[in-house]
C-alpha cells in the first residue's frame, strides 16, 4: 500500500478529524485516494499493447 | 473482447491477455462473501420507496453530492457541463435502473456485466487524465481513486440519499439497511474497490461517510457549476416538454430539486455549490405528507406486496427513461464521445 503523503489539498483539518474519528478509518481513507484499481489499469495497459493498440481504438480520448 | 467475455466467459476468448482474466476473476466467479439473496433483498428495499422519491434521491442526493466532491473533477476537466448534464443524468440513471434491480447482480446479469463495464471506462478516463498536466495528483490523489470510487458507490449512491429519504420518511428496517448495504458493497466492489475497504455493515457504512466528511475539503472550483447544469440544463428532457413552456418548467424543477439538494447537504455545503435557498422549500412539507401516506398505506396493508411494487415501479421507469430519450449507460467504446479537456 502506499504511503499517506503529508496534507494533500483535498483533504481538509486532519488533526480536527483525528479527534472526532476514529484515526484508522482515517488512515484508510486518505490512503485510498492515491491507491487506484490496479487491475483494470492492468487492462487498459494491455489493450493499449495489442497489435496498433486496437483494443483502445474506440475508447481513445481527444484531448480537447 | 471485453463484452465476449463477460457473455461467454474467458473461454469463449482465447487470445484475451493475462490482465483480461485477472480483471474479470471476481466477476465471473464472485468471492464466498457475496450473498446474493442479501443483494436481492437490497435492491427491493431500494425499489420500494419508489421511483420517483428514487429520481429525487439521485439527483439532489447522489449527484449533487458527487458533484461537490473530488469525483466532480474529471467531469470538470470535460467541459461542456450545461450540454452534457442531460447525457450524464440520463446515462447515470440508466445505469442505476440496471444494476440495482432484484437479479440484476447475478455472474452473467445486465447490471453486473454494465457495472463490470463502467469500471473499464473509469480506469480508462483514469489513464487519460494521468497523462494530462491539468491533473494534480499531489494535491488530488490518483484520478478515480480507490477512495473515490468507495465515497461514489458507498456514500454517494447510499448513506446520503438513504439518509435523505429517511428524512423524507421512508421507514428501512434494519435488516432492509444491512441488505442495501451488502448490495453496494457488492456494486462497490465490482466497480473495482478492495474488499477490505467495504462497510460489513451499515454502522461501518455511516462511519465512514462521516469520517470521509470530516477528511475532505468540499471546495472544489467549479462544482458549482456542475450543480447547476445538473438542476437547470440536464433534468427535464426537452422532448417532453412543449417549447413555450420549456423555461417555466425548467425552472420549477430545477429549484424544486436544488432545495430538496440543499436541505439534504445543509446550507454550508450548499452555499459553496451556489444552491440557492428559495421558497421552492416549502415543497418539502408536501413531499413529506405525500410520503407519509403511502408509508402508511403500506403499513396497513394497503399495496401490493414490495416485491409486486418493486416490478411495477421498475416498469414504470424504465418507460420514463424511453420517453425521455434518456442516453444508454456509459460503455468503454464510447468514451471518446466525452472528451477530456487537457
Amino acid at each position: 500500500m502506499s504511503p499517506v503523503r503529508a496534507q494533500p489539498s483535498r483533504f481538509g483539518d486532519l488533526d480536527d478529524a483525528r479527534r472526532r474519528y476514529d484515526p484508522d478509518v482515517i488512515d484508510k481513507i486518505c490512503r485510498s485516494v492515491f491507491e487506484t484499481d490496479e487491475a483494470a489499469d492492468r487492462l487498459v495497459d494491455a489493450f493499449a499493447e495489442l497489435p496498433g493498440g486496437a483494443g483502445l481504438a474506440d475508447a481513445r480520448h481527444r484531448v480537447a | 473482447m471485453l463484452d465476449t467475455a463477460l457473455r461467454d466467459g474467458l473461454d469463449a476468448v482465447p487470445d484475451a491477455p493475462p490482465a483480461l482474466t485477472e480483471f474479470l476473476e471476481d466477476t465471473l466467479t464472485p468471492p464466498d462473501w457475496v450473498d446474493f439473496e442479501l443483494v436481492d433483498r437490497g435492491a427491493v428495499a431500494w425499489w420500494r420507496a419508489g421511483g420517483q422519491l428514487q429520481l429525487l434521491a439521485l439527483t439532489a442526493g447522489s449527484l449533487a453530492y458527487g458533484y461537490s466532491t473530488s469525483f466532480a473533477r474529471p467531469l470538470l476537466l470535460t467541459g461542456r457541463l450545461e450540454q452534457m448534464a442531460g447525457r450524464r443524468l440520463g446515462e447515470t440513471s440508466r445505469w442505476v435502473l440496471q444494476a440495482t434491480r432484484p437479479g440484476a447482480l447475478h455472474p452473467g446479469a445486465d447490471g453486473l456485466k454494465q457495472t463490470v463495464r463502467i469500471r473499464l471506462v473509469h480506469a480508462l478516463v483514469r489513464r487519460h487524465l494521468r497523462g494530462s498536466d491539468a491533473w494534480d495528483t499531489a494535491n488530488w490523489g490518483e484520478p478515480i481513486s480507490v477512495g473515490d470510487t468507495l465515497a461514489t458507490g458507498i456514500i454517494g449512491f447510499f448513506t446520503y440519499p438513504v439518509a435523505g429519504l429517511r428524512d423524507l420518511g421512508i421507514d428501512y428496517s434494519d435488516d432492509e439497511l444491512e441488505a442495501m448495504t451488502h448490495q453496494w458493497a457488492w456494486i462497490s466492489h465490482l466497480m473495482g474497490v478492495p474488499h477490505e475497504y467495504l462497510p460489513k455493515s451499515y454502522a461501518e457504512a455511516v462511519e465512514i461517510a462521516d469520517t470521509a466528511a470530516a477528511v475532505e475539503d468540499v471546495r472544489i472550483e467549479g462544482a458549482d457549476r456542475l450543480v447547476h447544469a445538473l438542476f437547470f440544463h440536464g433534468l427535464v428532457p426537452a422532448r417532453l416538454v412543449p417549447k413555450p413552456l420549456r423555461r417555466p418548467v425548467t425552472a420549477l424543477v430545477g429549484h424544486t430539486f436544488a432545495a430538496v439538494a440543499r436541505h439534504w447537504m445543509g446550507p454550508e455545503r450548499a452555499d459553496l455549490l451556489n444552491i440557492p435557498d428559495t421558497r421552492a422549500k416549502a415543497v418539502l412539507p408536501l413531499v413529506r405528507a405525500a410520503v407519509r401516506l403511502r408509508v402508511s398505506a403500506r403499513r396497513m396493508g394497503l399495496l401490493p406486496s414490495d416485491a409486486r411494487m418493486v416490478r411495477l415501479e421498475l416498469q414504470t421507469a424504465d418507460r420514463i427513461m424511453d420517453l425521455a430519450g434518456a442516453a444508454p449507460p456509459m460503455t468503454p467504446g464510447r468514451t471518446a464521445e466525452e472528451p477530456v479537456a487537457a
